[in-house]
C-alpha cells in the first residue's frame, strides 16, 4: 500500500509538470513572422492598422501547392493590441508573435509623434515579441510590403533576416536595425535612424524589396529619409562600414574600394565657446578593380594616390549626412549629446539646455585615414 | 565522503550559499541600481559586496562560539531562554515570508515569460511540494543536490555572460563618480535585499564538519556572490545604458536573450537561461523550508523537523497566493531587509558577540578562562 501511495505522488506530478494550461498544438498556432503597423485612415474610424504576415497552412503542409505561401491578416483597432485581438478574431489559429523576425512602420506613422511613441511602446511591453526584433521604416505604407507578392522572397521578415545575416552591406545601417538598439536611441534623446525598405518593381512589373537608407526621427516623429550614400556618411562616423564599396573616378575609370574594416574615434573640443566635433576615421580595404589599365598598383606611390582620392570621397560622405541631419533634419540622430555626457561630463552640462542650437552650430571635422591592404588578385 | 551524519564540509557550505543567494532578486539587480544612481549603480553593488562579507565574517563568528548548538540554544545561553525562543520564531517567520516573496516573483517570471494562462497555484504548488521533499531529506541531502546543480546554473551562465562581453559598450558606464553619496547610501540600505538569506549562516552552525574553517569558508562565498552580482550589474548595464535598464523589467533576463550564441539553434534562448535560474529559485525556497522548521522544531522542542516542513511550507503558499500584484513583493522585500534582515545579519551578530565577551561565554572565551 505504502509503495503504491509513493507512485501516486510522481503520477500527480506528471499532471502538473507539462504545464498543460498553456499548451497550443502545432497546427493551431498562428505564427506571425512580419508585423507593419500603420496610421488607420481613410474610412477607418481607428487609429492603427495593422498587419501581420504568416506562413499559410498549405504552403506549410505542402511546398509544391499552388496556394500562396503566405497569409496577409489586417486588422485595425484603437491601440495596437487591440488591433492584434480583432486580428486573432478573424483566425482559427491562435496567433504568435514569438516568431516575429520584423516590424515595419509606415510614413505616416513616422510622422505623428503620439502615435509612433505608442507603436514602439506597444512593441516594447508586448511580451512575445522580443528586443531582437528588426525595425525598418518605409515612405509608403507598411502593409503594402506585407502583401506585396514577391516571388523569390515570400516572406518580408525572412528576406530581412537572412538579408542581415548573409549579405548586409553598407548604407543598410546595420548597426541599427532590432528594436532593442532603436529604443536604446530613443530613450537617450528621442531620435534615431530606423532603415528603410521600399517595394519596387522592375520593367517586367515584378515586385522586389529593396533595403538601403533610413529614416530620421528627431523628437519621436520622422524628420525626413537619407538616401543609401548619406546612410553611408553616418556609418563611417559610427565606425560601422565594413563591407562598403567606396567608388571613385580614376584615369582609367571608376576605381572601387571594398572596405573590411572602418573604426572611427569621435573627439569632443570647444573653441572659442563653440563645440567642435573630430571624427577620426581609420578605414582598410583592399582595391577590387583598376579598369585594366597599365599603371603597376603595387609602386606605393600610385597605392597613396588612390588613398587620398578615397579619403576625400569619405571625407565628402560624411559632410553631406552631417549636413543634412544638422542643418535640414536638426536630428542628433549620431547621440552626439549622450556621447559627450560620457565623455565630457562638465562640457556636456553647459550645452545640453540648448543642444539643439548647439548641435546646428558644431561643426564636424573629419579626419580620414585610409590604408589601402591589398590591390587585388591578378590571376 | 558519502556518509549520513547530516554534516558537511566548507566547499558544500559554500555552494549552498551561493545558490541560496542567487535568487530571482539578481534578475532585477541592475534595474534598482540604475534607479538610485544611474550609471554608478555598480557602485551600490560593490559597497554592498563588501558590507554582506563583513556580515558572513560576524555571522560565522556568532557560530564558533558555539559550534555544535543550534541558533535557538546560543541566543538561549548567551541572553535568556525566553529570547532566544523568541528570536528563532521571528527567524523563522522571516524565512518563511522570504520564501513567500521568492516564490511568489519566482511564479511571475515563470508566468510571463513561458506559462501565462498556468495558475500561480500551481506552478507555486509544484515548487514548494517538490522543495519541502528536498527538506525533508536532511542537510547532508541539499549539500549534494548542490553539489550537482551547481556547475548545470553555473556553467551555461557563466558562458553567456562571456559572450555578453563581446557585445557591450563600456561608455555606457561613464561618467563615473557622479551619483550622489546619498543616492548611493539609499540604494545600499534599500538594495541589501538582495543579499537575503545570507543569514542562514547563524543557523547553519551545527551542520559544519569543520566548523573552524566556516568563517573564511562562508565569507569567501558571500565575496564571490557579489563579485558575480557586480559582474552582471556592470556588464548589463554596459549592454542598453543606464536610460533603458531603468525601464526594463527584469533587465538580465533581457540581456541573456540578446547575447548572440555562436551556432546556437535555441529560439527561445531566455527561457532557456530561466531553466538555469529556477534551479537556484528550488535551492532558496528549499533552504528556507528547512531552516524554518528546524527553527520551530528548536522552539517548539518536540518531535522531528518534518512535520514543521509541512507547516511551513502551508504558510508559503498560503502568503505567496495572497499577494495578487507582483509589483507588491518589492516594497515588501526592501521592508524585510531593513527590519528583520538587518537586525539578523548586522545587529543581532554584534549583540551576541558583545555579551559573549562581556559575559565570557562561549568555546573560545571558555578556553581562555
Amino acid at each position: 500500500m505504502k509503495s503504491k501511495l509513493k507512485l501516486l505522488f510522481p503520477i500527480a506530478f506528471l499532471f502538473l509538470a507539462s504545464g498543460c494550461w498553456d499548451k497550443v498544438e502545432l497546427e493551431s498556432r498562428g505564427f506571425v513572422v512580419s508585423l507593419g503597423i500603420d496610421l488607420g485612415g481613410g474610412e477607418s474610424p481607428f487609429r492603427y492598422s495593422v498587419s501581420a504576415s504568416l506562413p499559410s497552412v498549405n504552403g506549410m503542409r505542402d511546398e509544391a501547392s499552388n496556394d500562396s505561401s503566405k497569409t496577409v491578416k489586417k486588422a485595425d483597432g484603437p491601440d495596437i493590441s487591440s488591433a492584434l485581438s480583432l486580428m486573432g478574431m478573424s483566425s482559427s489559429q491562435k496567433l504568435y508573435l514569438g516568431q516575429a523576425r520584423l516590424v515595419i512602420f509606415g510614413a505616416e506613422l513616422l510622422g505623428d509623434e503620439e502615435r509612433f511613441k505608442e507603436a514602439i511602446d506597444a512593441c516594447e511591453r508586448n511580451h512575445e515579441i522580443g528586443r531582437k526584433i528588426f525595425v525598418l521604416s518605409t515612405k509608403g505604407k507598411a502593409s503594402d510590403i506585407l502583401e506585396a507578392d514577391i516571388g523569390e522572397e515570400p516572406s518580408a521578415g525572412i528576406y530581412i533576416e537572412n538579408y542581415y545575416r548573409n549579405a548586409s552591406s553598407s548604407g543598410t545601417l546595420k548597426s541599427h536595425q532590432g528594436l532593442s538598439n532603436i529604443i536604446s536611441d530613443l530613450r537617450s534623446g528621442g531620435n534615431t535612424l530606423i532603415p528603410e525598405v521600399e517595394l519596387k518593381y522592375t520593367q517586367g512589373g515584378d515586385a522586389y524589396l529593396e533595403l538601403g537608407g533610413c529614416a530620421a526621427v528627431k523628437g519621436f516623429k520622422l524628420a525626413g529619409f537619407l538616401d543609401s550614400k548619406q546612410t553611408r556618411g553616418f556609418e563611417w562616423v559610427m565606425g560601422d562600414a565594413r563591407g562598403a564599396e567606396v567608388s571613385v573616378p580614376f584615369e582609367s575609370g571608376n576605381e572601387p574600394l571594398s572596405v573590411s574594416s572602418g573604426r572611427s574615434k569621435i573627439r569632443f573640443q570647444e573653441i572659442g565657446g563653440n563645440l567642435e566635433c573630430n571624427v577620426d576615421v581609420k578605414v582598410r580595404g583592399s582595391i577590387a578593380e583598376s579598369g585594366f589599365s597599365e599603371e603597376s598598383l603595387y609602386d606605393a606611390s600610385a597605392l597613396s594616390k588612390r588613398s587620398v582620392k578615397y579619403e576625400e570621397a569619405i571625407k565628402q560622405e560624411i559632410l553631406d549626412c552631417a549636413k543634412l541631419l544638422q542643418e535640414d533634419f536638426g536630428a542628433d540622430a549620431y547621440g552626439f549629446l549622450d556621447m559627450l555626457r560620457k565623455r565630457s561630463y562638465s562640457a556636456y552640462k553647459r550645452v545640453e539646455g540648448e543642444w539643439e542650437e548647439n548641435f546646428k552650430k558644431m561643426k564636424i571635422i573629419p579626419n580620414v585615414t585610409v590604408d589601402i591592404i591589398s590591390a587585388g588578385a591578378i590571376k | 565522503m558519502f556518509s549520513m551524519n547530516n554534516k558537511i564540509s566548507v566547499r558544500q557550505l559554500q555552494i549552498l550559499l551561493i545558490i541560496d543567494i542567487f535568487g530571482t532578486g539578481v534578475i532585477i539587480l541592475p534595474r534598482r541600481a540604475v534607479e538610485f544612481a544611474g550609471q554608478d549603480g555598480w557602485i551600490i553593488v560593490a559597497i554592498l559586496a563588501c558590507l554582506a562579507t563583513g556580515s558572513a565574517y560576524l555571522m560565522s563568528s556568532v557560530g564558533r562560539l558555539f559550534p555544535s548548538e543550534s541558533f535557538v540554544r546560543t541566543a538561549s545561553k548567551l541572553l535568556s531562554k525566553p529570547a532566544g525562543k523568541a528570536l528563532g520564531l521571528i527567524f523563522a517567520a522571516k524565512l518563511i515570508l522570504n520564501c513567500a516573496l521568492e516564490i511568489r516573483m519566482f511564479g511571475e517570471i515563470i508566468r510571463q515569460t513561458m506559462l501565462p494562462n498556468t495558475p500561480l497555484a500551481v506552478v507555486a504548488g509544484a515548487a514548494i511540494s517538490i522543495s519541502a521533499y528536498a527538506a525533508s531529506k536532511g542537510y547532508e541531502a541539499r549539500a549534494r543536490i548542490a553539489q550537482i546543480i551547481f556547475p548545470i546554473i553555473f556553467i551555461p551562465l557563466i558562458i553567456v555572460f562571456i559572450l555578453a562581453l563581446r557585445q557591450i559598450d563600456m561608455t555606457n558606464l561613464l561618467p563615473v563618480f557622479v551619483a550622489k553619496p546619498a543616492d548611493i547610501f539609499r540604494g545600499t540600505l534599500r538594495m541589501g535585499s538582495a543579499f537575503s538569506c545570507m543569514e542562514l549562516i547563524l543557523i547553519a552552525h551545527p551542520f559544519f564538519a569543520n566548523p573552524e574553517k566556516a568563517r573564511k569558508g562562508a565569507s569567501s562565498a558571500i565575496l564571490l556572490v557579489g563579485a558575480l552580482m557586480l559582474f552582471i550589474t556592470i556588464i548589463t548595464i554596459a549592454k542598453f545604458g543606464p536610460f533603458d535598464v531603468s525601464r526594463q523589467l527584469w533587465p538580465v533576463l533581457e540581456m541573456m536573450d540578446m547575447v548572440e550564441m555562436p551556432g546556437s539553434f535555441i529560439e527561445r534562448q531566455d527561457a532557456l537561461m530561466l531553466s538555469f535560474w529556477i534551479l537556484s529559485n528550488f535551492a532558496i525556497t528549499n533552504s528556507c523550508l528547512f531552516f524554518s522548521s528546524i527553527l520551530l522544531k528548536d522552539v517548539i522542542e518536540k518531535g522531528r523537523h518534518l512535520p514543521y516542513i509541512c507547516v511551513s511550507a502551508l504558510i508559503t503558499a498560503a502568503i505567496a497566493l495572497m499577494i495578487t500584484n507582483a509589483e507588491q513583493v518589492y516594497p515588501i522585500i526592501d521592508f524585510l531587509f531593513l527590519t528583520l534582515g538587518l537586525g539578523f545579519m548586522v545587529v543581532l551578530p554584534i549583540l551576541l558577540l558583545v555579551v559573549a565577551r562581556i559575559r565570557k561565554k562561549g568555546v573560545i572565551y571558555e578556553k581562555q578562562t
